[in-house]
């Protein structure tokens, strides 16, 4: 089947066609007959005047027999008109008579015509020869042929208008037909139209709503159709809709299912990131709840949010009755309030309003040592921002809560097992001391010069002894952390001269020469703690003096940069071989494979290490800066100066 | 002669400090064993200087100095804290009490308690201050 266009518009076409050439018909049968009409009518009209040219003829013929000399050649020339304006009306005539009835009637015309010209001729011939007897006679001659003339000539117009009546006829039978043929095209067309609009209508409407009812199948969710196959089959316009309907919906069929796929993995999937979610939030969960710390989180409005359990263990501390600390077994976890938090501290530490702090500032913040219903508590808030478009955004705030009682009591516990131990060892010793010097004092001139000595020993015994009680109690403080320092502005030279004066006099006898080398130009003062720069400096100018047998020990103060002095101590001592440079500032060490291989006069081995530990407490330090074996060693101590400016806010 | 009030638990101690006071500086010396005892003296001998040691029982000698700064008739009586508790915190707190100078027992020789006595008997100070 072709397409419905194309057989429409050959059907229009064809029915145009039709009406065309009907038309055609019709109006070349009215030309035709109008034509005859026409010629026929010009022929009655010729033939009308070839009639009545004879009287013309005959009035000349007349005026030429009555003229005289004068007007002859005149009248022979209106004779000689007259004949040749018959002559062309019979030449026209000769040419338009057809039909053979006119024809005839014609021919009797022309004969009496030519008669009467004849008659004509020669009566004028005889006038021309002067006789003019007989003229009467010839002109009632000439009438009487006239008359002749006259009936050929009607009956040859009735003749004519005979044809033209036919003529009429047939143009009447030609008109009836033509409305008839008219009347029926119009029927023919109509019907033709009818039904071809139906069959068009039905070309198309009939799959359109084939396809409609399938379109509301599949909306309503309906995909096992199927489309007709003679809709499918079909080649005009309706069958390629139908063929893209079908490839539209098997795509539509194909799209669908895999959307079900994308459903049920995507479905999967959020399945599976929820469960890892709460996986997350339960290890989460998990985590916060077996810290061995309390976790407390609050929003931005300062509410309480979430705690943990170890949280709710150390807040429902309270002091019984009796003044006890214990743990109220009545709070339950999910009474907390902020308010109740806040209450149970008491007027040294506002929980609230550190909250609130944190919150506006911004900053994480510690407290240590807060004292709680007999607890010592360490708290840590800190904000918990999020980056937003306007900058970070503070969500809320985290405390993390520990409970350091037990830290804090040992930690006391253990300073004052050593404050306690140091003062236990010192007693004792401060007798032995005290006591041997008195005796030497004041009793040295009666003795024997051996009990002097022995005394001596104990004297010295005992100064070291109290030496090494002293120094386990420094490093046990610098370990812990809990040594106190006095920083304060003094002079490097006048705590140099002090020692080497202290130091000279215990060595009277000794061939070292021991003196401070002054600076040159003044130099600023050291901001340090006095009395630890004098243990310091006592160290290393005292292990000087101790390990050198001669040569000198010298002091000397040099600037270090611009923020720091740096005082050397040099000796021309054995100097320290590289081996034992590694293991100078270490405590106890000495080198050496065996643990018995130890060279027991030199002190505790705790000095220098204590030394430095001093000194960078101070923020300086202490270094050998040289050491040659057999020639002697420097030792350093760099502390630094008093600041210049105090406004570095 | 100086009287000097010492204030010492140990006996040990008490009497090495004694024989420094009399054979080594020819001082006066008097004894009290504990804090109370030491109070009770200072109000009734009036010394010119006191030793004051530490770590007691009942009444430490922080507690004694802040008695003795308390009573205007021997507040302005020199007192040195003799002790063997070494550390700064003390020194600091005591010399904020009002003591005039802080001593470790046991790192000074007699000489140097003499001297550093010496240090604080020579201006004599008038009751008023």
């Amino acid at each position: 089947m072709e397409s419905i266009r194309r057989r429409l518009l050959r059907t229009f076409l064809y029915l145009i066609g039709i009406v065309v050439i009907g038309g055609l018909f019709a109006v070349s049968a009215m030309v035709w007959i109008t034509q005859q009409y026409r010629s026929t009518s010009q022929v009655i009209i010729t033939e009308y005047r070839l009639v009545a040219a004879p009287g013309g003829l005959i009035a000349a013929y007349n005026t030429r027999a009555e003229s005289n000399a004068n007007n002859t050649a005149q009248a022979e020339q209106e004779i000689k008109n007259e004949e040749e304006n018959i002559r062309s009306l019979e030449a026209y005539l000769d040419a338009a008579i057809t039909d053979k009835a006119s024809l005839s009637d014609y021919i009797g015309l022309k004969n009496s015509l030519a008669d009467l010209i004849q008659t004509i001729d020669a009566s004028i011939a005889k006038i021309e020869s002067g006789n003019l007897s007989g003229y009467d006679a010839d002109y009632n001659n000439a009438n009487q042929k006239y008359g002749f003339v006259k009936e050929n000539g009607t009956t040859l117009i009735f003749s004519e208008l005979n044809y033209i009546a036919s003529l009429q006829q047939q143009t009447d039978r030609l008109y009836v037909i033509c409305i008839t043929l008219g009347i029926a095209l119009l029927i023919l067309t109509l019907a033709i139209g009818t039904i071809y609009s139906w069959r068009f209508s039905r070309a198309i409407t009939t799959p359109l709503s084939r396809l409609t009812t399938l379109a509301q199948r599949i909306a309503h969710g309906d995909m096992e159709i199927s489309m007709d196959p003679d809709l499918l089959e079909r080649k005009d316009e309706t069958g390629s809709l139908s063929q893209s309907f079908n490839v539209m919906v098997r795509q539509l069929k194909t799209k669908i299912s895999e959307l079900h796929h994308e459903k049920a993995s995507v479905e999967h999937e959020v399945e599976q990131r929820t469960a890892e979610l709460s996986h997350e939030k339960t290890r989460l969960a998990a985590s916060i709840a077996s810290l061995p710390l309390g976790f407390i989180m609050t929003d931005d409005d300062g509410e309480l949010v979430s705690m943990n359990q170890e949280a709710h263990t150390i807040l429902s501390y309270h002091l019984s009755r009796q003044g006890v600390s214990e743990q109220d077994t009545k709070e339950t976890r999910d009474r907390w309030t902020l308010e109740k938090i806040d209450s149970k501290f008491g007027s040294h530490f506002s929980f609230k309003n550190e909250l609130k702090q944190t919150l506006i500032k911004g900053k994480p913040v510690w407290h240590d040592n807060v004292e709680f219903n007999g607890r010592v508590l360490r708290l840590f808030f800190a904000p918990v921002k999020e980056e937003s478009r306007k900058g970070p955004v503070t969500l809320g705030v985290i405390v993390l809560v520990e409970d350091v009682t037990e830290e804090r009591l040992l930690a006391r516990s253990r300073d004052e097992f050593f404050s306690i131990a140091s003062h236990e060892l010192r007693t004792p010793l401060t007798a032995i001391r005290g006591n041997s010097s008195m005796v030497r004092q004041f009793y040295g001139n009666t003795m024997d010069k051996e009990a002097a000595e022995m005394l001596e020993d104990i004297h010295d015994s005992s100064v070291r002894l109290i030496g090494i009680v002293n120094d386990f109690l420094d490093v046990s403080r610098l370990e812990q952390g809990r040594l106190e320092l006095n920083m304060e502005v003094f002079s490097a030279d006048e705590v140099i001269e002090q020692l080497i004066y202290e130091i000279a006099n215990a060595y009277p006898g000794k061939k070292v020469h021991l003196a401070f080398e002054k600076p040159h130009k003044s130099l600023p003062n050291l901001y340090a703690d006095k009395n630890r720069t004098k243990q310091i400096l006592y160290n290393l100018i005292g292990n000087a003096m101790k390990f050198t047998e001669k040569g000198s020990v010298t002091v000397q103060v040099v600037p270090r940069g611009s923020t720091a002095l740096q005082i050397e101590v040099t000796d021309t001592g054995p100097g320290i071989n590289p081996e034992s440079q590694r293991l100078l500032f270490r405590k106890f060490q000495q080198a050496g494979d065996s643990l018995f291989t130890r060279n027991t006069t030199q002190g505790t081995g705790l000095g220098l290490y204590i030394s430095r530990a001093l000194a960078e407490k101070m923020a300086g330090s202490v270094n050998l800066t040289r050491s040659e074996p057999g020639k002697g060693s420097t030792f350093a101590v760099v502390l630094p100066i008093e600041p210049i400016t105090k406004s570095h806010a | 002669m100086p009287k000097i009030l010492l204030v010492e638990d140990d006996p040990s101690i008490a009497r090495m400090l004694i024989r420094i006071l009399t054979l080594g500086g020819h001082y006066e010396a008097v004894h009290a064993a504990e804090g109370k005892t030491g109070l009770e003296l200072a109000l009734s001998i009036s010394p010119d200087l006191i030793l004051l040691d530490i770590m007691m029982p009942e009444m430490n000698g922080m507690e004694v100095l802040d008695a003795l700064k308390a009573n205007a008739t021997v507040s302005h009586i020199p007192v040195l804290m003799m002790t063997n508790l070494g550390s700064e915190q003390n020194a600091h707190l005591a010399l904020e009490k009002g003591a005039v100078d802080y001593v470790v027992k046991s790192d000074v020789d007699p000489q140097e308690v003499l001297a550093t006595i010496q240090k604080y008997l020579q201006p004599l100070p008038t009751p008023s201050n």
